[in-house]
């Protein structure tokens, strides 16, 4: 069974958006609009993402916070998480993160798919 | 006939009244005071201010040059005058040598009327001439103390120390506040720490009637400076309650001069000037505090209008940072909307309408993000440097890119878009950047040079790449050549041509960021021709 792929962004338009994209492109996705969303999601979801696109700048729990929390509990901390931020110091948040990657908003379709299917964790972990 | 006043040197009060019949006889009435000994002398040329010493030549324990050595060492400028009943000529040269004005019998007094009168004239032009001299150098010292960019209250605070004791014996600034819609004492120079602390205490409880009918909040009111040689005589006293009243009279105050600080919009606050005990002020001080006043207002005016234009500055930079991160959001929405439409149309053979429709909306959704993009990194660079990742890549391949991208633009504007025959041109820089500078300078050709061809060369200039972009439109005047490198500069008006302004900037800072060079050469009714030059070799900072 192939592994979701789950996306964290507070502007639902946005998040809506790039959930489609993405199913075009014949992945599942999940959504969450912060990062304590995120977490719960994945504490319901039977099957580990095979990667998290995450924004950073969100209200309640945002992605910074989301991501240190993640890499505490054992069975995520494997998680591919690929920062997606409109900051001009995205490249910085990703690798201060432990981020596999980032993404420069705004991107276009055909980019976000590639990064997407070159972070991704391989679906039979 | 002038006013002075006389110190007499002498035991005899039977000489004493002759000396003030003489001087009576020619129409002088000095207010005098009369010591016998060294020590009253010097009490009495400490304590008070004096026009004259008239002086016996010996007395019980001292003689005139005693006298003379006093003055001297207090250093007081009071001309002296020896009389004496037996005097030898011997003694007369020695005591002109030793700095007496003059030197004659008890017996010939008649002449001692010319010689006040010739004294108290030079002593008035050389005490106006010291005085100038004074004035000159608080007023050179004040300008260099402005001049320096200190902090605006510790510049006021050295501005008032410059004028005690020489001119004042207290000094200070009043600046208006509008918390108190009145004044608040920012500096204050006062030769006793304990009156200095009570006149600080004073202004913090009793603060300044901003109604006053005289005083600093009246002169800053108004407008009008104001000389009061005695305070005493105020016709109404400042404060209306008697506490402030009776601490303001503790001060000891007798003259005050209070003068506005002039500023664009009225008066900024005030300059004070004061004497304690005997001292006054007179046209003289008012002129200095005047002037001073005036160097003061300017002085804070322009750090005003600094800060002012800083402040403005920084605004702007933290709006387009807000601005550009902000739009990025909705950008990316539709970018991603309008790619995911477009598959679809290939999917499902929409009609080529809308098709075409869709393509001009994905070109105008990316145009806008060219143009936040450059506001972020405007807005970037101010605070620093262009960061760059480096990549190899063939640089002619990457402007045909560029090109072919741009070819809707070049349709829509009547260009043809030819680059030079292509035989790879590979080196290290950063793409991105790269690809943007060459995009600002074919959008620029196109801006400006519509309707003619525009000519792209690539090609090896010594240890550099050169990118010429030729155009053959309205050109770019020779005194503009610079300017339009600079952040928001442009060489037209913004209501003729639209865009930011920005593209040219980003270009230079890009290529100096590779350790290259931007630049543009005017065309003399043949359109401009601008050129980016980056290094060939390992040059590229990271």
């Amino acid at each position: 069974m192939s592994r979701p792929l789950l996306v964290v962004d507070d502007d639902t338009d946005l998040r809506e958006a790039l959930e489609e994209v993405l199913r075009d492109a014949g992945y599942t996705v999940l959504g969450a609009g912060n990062g304590l969303q995120a977490l719960e999601v994945l504490r319901k979801e039977p099957t580990t993402p095979a990667l998290v696109l995450l924004d950073m700048m969100m209200p309640v729990m945002d992605g910074a916070t989301f991501g240190r929390q993640m890499r505490q509990v054992e069975a995520w901390r494997g998680i591919p998480v690929l920062v997606f931020s409109a900051s001009a110091n995205a490249r910085q948040v990703a690798e201060e993160m432990g981020a596999c990657g980032y993404l420069r908003k705004p991107v276009d379709v055909a980019t976000l798919l590639d990064a997407v299917a070159a972070n991704k964790a391989p679906d039979s972990p | 006939m002038t006013p002075f006043r006389l110190l007499l040197v002498e035991d005899s009060a039977n000489d004493a009244a002759l000396v003030t019949e003489a001087l009576a006889l020619a129409d002088y009435r000095p207010t005098t005071r009369r010591v016998q000994t060294l020590e009253a002398l010097r009490e009495a040329l400490t304590t008070d201010a004096w026009d004259l010493v008239l002086c016996d030549y010996r007395l019980p324990r001292f003689t005139a040059l005693d006298v003379l050595a006093t003055l001297q060492e207090l250093g007081r400028d009071v001309p002296l005058i020896v009389l004496s009943s037996l005097i030898s000529e011997e003694q007369a040269i020695t005591l002109m040598k030793a700095g007496a004005r003059d030197c004659f019998s008890k017996d010939r007094l008649a002449r001692l009327g010319p010689a006040v009168a010739r004294e108290l004239e030079e002593t008035r032009v050389r005490r106006e001439r010291a005085r100038a001299e004074v004035d000159r150098e608080i007023l050179a010292r004040a300008s260099e103390l402005l001049t320096a960019s200190l902090e605006q209250e510790a510049r006021l605070d050295q501005l008032v120390q410059l004028l005690v004791p020489k001119v004042a014996d207290w000094s200070a600034f009043f600046l208006q506040d509008p918390d108190r819609a009145g004044l608040r004492l920012v500096a204050l120079a006062h030769p006793d720490a304990a009156r200095r602390s009570l006149a600080m205490r004073l202004n913090d409880r009793f603060p300044l009637d901003p109604q006053a009918s005289g005083g600093p909040t009246h002169v800053l009111r108004t407008g009008t400076p104001e000389l009061v040689p005695d305070v005493r005589l105020r016709p109404e006293p400042l404060h209306r309650d008697a506490t402030p009243r009776r601490a303001v009279a503790e001060l000891g105050l007798r003259s005050v001069v209070n003068v506005p600080l002039p500023g664009r919009e009225g008066p900024l606050g005030v300059l004070s000037l004061g004497t304690l005990g005997e001292r006054t002020l007179g046209p003289v001080d008012l002129a200095l505090g005047q002037e001073l006043a005036r160097r003061a207002g300017l002085a804070l005016e322009n750090a005003r209008l600094f800060q002012e234009a800083r402040e403005a500055v920084r605004l702007r930079d933290e709006f387009l940072t807000v601005a550009a991160h902000e739009l990025r959001t909705p950008l990316t929405t539709l970018r991603l909307q309008l790619g995911s439409l477009l598959q679809r149309t290939e999917v499902h053979h929409l009609e080529p309408e809308v098709v075409t429709r869709l393509e001009r909306s994905v070109r105008q959704v990316r145009r806008l993000g060219t143009l936040v993009e450059g506001l972020l990194d405007v807005s970037q660079l101010s605070s620093g440097e262009l960061s760059l990742m480096p990549e190899r890549f063939d640089l002619e391949e990457l402007v045909a890119e560029v090109l072919e991208r741009h070819q809707a633009e070049a349709r829509a504007a009547g260009c043809e878009l030819r680059q030079s025959p292509r035989q790879g041109l590979w080196g290290t820089w950063d793409r991105l950047r790269v690809d943007q500078a060459v995009g600002a300078l074919i959008s620029n050709a196109l801006k400006f040079g519509p309707g003619r061809p525009v000519e792209v060369d690539v090609g090896r200039s010594g240890a550099f790449a050169r990118i010429q972009v030729r155009d053959r439109g309205i050109g770019v005047p020779g005194d503009q050549v610079e300017r339009i490198f600079e952040r928001f500069g442009r060489a037209v008006s913004s209501h003729s041509y639209g865009g930011l302004g920005l593209g040219l900037y980003l270009t230079r800072r890009a290529a100096e960021a590779h350790g290259g060079r931007a630049w543009a050469e005017p065309g003399l009714g043949e359109g401009a021709r601008f050129t980016l030059e980056l290094p060939l070799e390992k040059e590229t900072r990271e």
